[in-house]
């Protein structure tokens, strides 16, 4: 083969290479925004359950569908759509039903950690993925079953379960 | 620029450069981009550079475009490839004939590819029927079948009427080229590692037979037969649908 036909094959090959990699680079961008678009919220344990709120910030208007787990164990799933009028006050929405309140479960006396996910629908629901809404919440459970925040840089009065 | 002629020299046009030429002659003017693809890439590493291209192409379809973007996108890659492979035979000067559509050697491809194609049919239809596997009422229910000998063909082209190729002009007619070939074959196959290793040995014995007998029709035919028993008489498990890529998880 002369220089000539060479030359125009390692061209064809830098061409295509070009054209793939700004295919993958869109795809996985355009992946990604869709697959986690950003969610703000936050979650906190009061005496007997986790509240929290949460607002897509892709759709500000849609309720979202969150799921609690506790110990890394799925305890509940519900619809983020409580008054929380203190994000609307805060600037963080404009309508307020964004909150959620899930009851806590029985659970043994001790440590805990809650989080609660906001879950996505894509490509037509066959994909769902979950993201973390906030930070986790670690909570100790008394002997009578309520429980007390344990809020970062809280010291833990009980032990692990 | 320089205007006219000088001894020696080859007239300067726009861009191009002058190469001596101390003989008498026809005088040699080369592109720049010719000069460049003459001292940076031989053959070789062309060739080798041609089949990891093309391969990447087909490990992208399969892996992130089929994956994250569906079908019309996986359009893009596998016309990248197949576009480029057309050109490529085009500027190497390769025709039909010597990529293996052709008619005249077909009946002596068919005799060799026939014994090791009974050999692995036998071994699916007794396998699948000591694993209580069979479907094989199925062949006949579904009409995508009717597709997969336009299907395999397409795969021998790419696998043997190019990489086969290629690897002949990077590792020379062989057993290397001939295990580089089955490799590239099965590595198209992965994660499903039971045709993996299947398609490797098939890749292996097809790779072998067009360095012999270089006909696509022939393999296609026993690509086609093999396929269509593998997917109906293992039991599904075993072969998850022929699913490969990342299409094997979902």
């Amino acid at each position: 083969m002369d220089a000539g036909s060479r030359s125009k094959l390692v061209q064809l090959l830098i061409a295509k290479s070009a054209v793939e990699i700004v295919l993958v680079a869109g795809l996985t961008v355009g992946f990604f925004l869709i697959t986690f678009p950003h969610f703000q919220g936050w979650g906190e344990a009061t005496p007997t359950s986790i509240d929290g709120w949460v607002v897509s910030q892709q759709h500000p208007e849609q309720k979202v569908e969150v799921q609690l787990f506790i110990d890394d164990r799925f305890v509940a799933s519900g619809v983020a759509d409580q008054p929380r009028p203190d994000i609307v006050r805060a600037g963080k929405s404009k309508d307020e039903g964004h909150g959620f309140s899930f009851e806590i479960p029985k659970l043994t006396q001790g440590y805990h950690v809650a989080r609660a996910y906001a879950v996505h629908s894509s490509n037509q629901d066959k994909r769902k993925s979950l993201q973390l809404i906030g930070d986790p919440i670690p909570f100790d459970l008394d002997a009578e079953g309520k429980a007390r925040w344990l809020r970062p840089n809280t010291p833990r009065e009980s032990g692990g379960s | 620029m320089l205007k006219g002629r000088r001894a020696g020299y080859a007239r300067i046009l726009p861009g191009r450069v002058a190469v001596r030429n101390t003989r008498p002659g026809p005088k040699l003017t080369m592109n720049q981009n010719e000069m460049m693809a003459e001292r940076i890439i031989g053959e070789k590493p062309l060739a080798a550079w041609e089949i990891v291209s093309v391969v990447l192409s087909f490990l992208i379809t399969e892996w992130i475009v089929l994956a994250l973007g569906g079908k019309l996108l996986a359009a893009i890659p596998l016309i990248a490839a197949f576009g480029y492979i057309l050109i490529s035979h085009r500027l190497r000067g390769e025709t039909l004939r010597d990529l293996g559509f052709r008619l005249d050697n077909l009946a002596p491809a068919l005799m060799l590819v026939a014994i090791p194609t009974i050999i692995a049919l036998a071994c699916f239809l007794f396998i699948g029927w000591s694993a209580g596997g069979w479907r094989l009422s199925l062949l006949w229910s579904r009409p995508r079948y009717l597709l997969l000998p336009v299907w395999a063909l397409a795969q021998q082209y790419v696998t043997q009427g190019f990489i086969n190729r290629r690897a002949q002009t990077v590792l020379g007619k062989g057993w290397k080229s001939v295990m580089v070939t089955a490799a590239i074959f099965a590595l198209l196959h992965m994660p499903n590692l039971n045709l993996v290793w299947l398609t490797f040995l098939g890749g292996i014995v097809w790779a072998a037979i067009y360095q012999l007998r270089p006909n696509l029709f022939a393999i296609a035919v026993s690509h086609t037969i093999t396929s269509m028993i593998l997917a109906r008489a293992l039991p599904n498990i075993w072969v998850n649908s022929m699913r490969v890529g990342l299409k094997y998880f979902l």
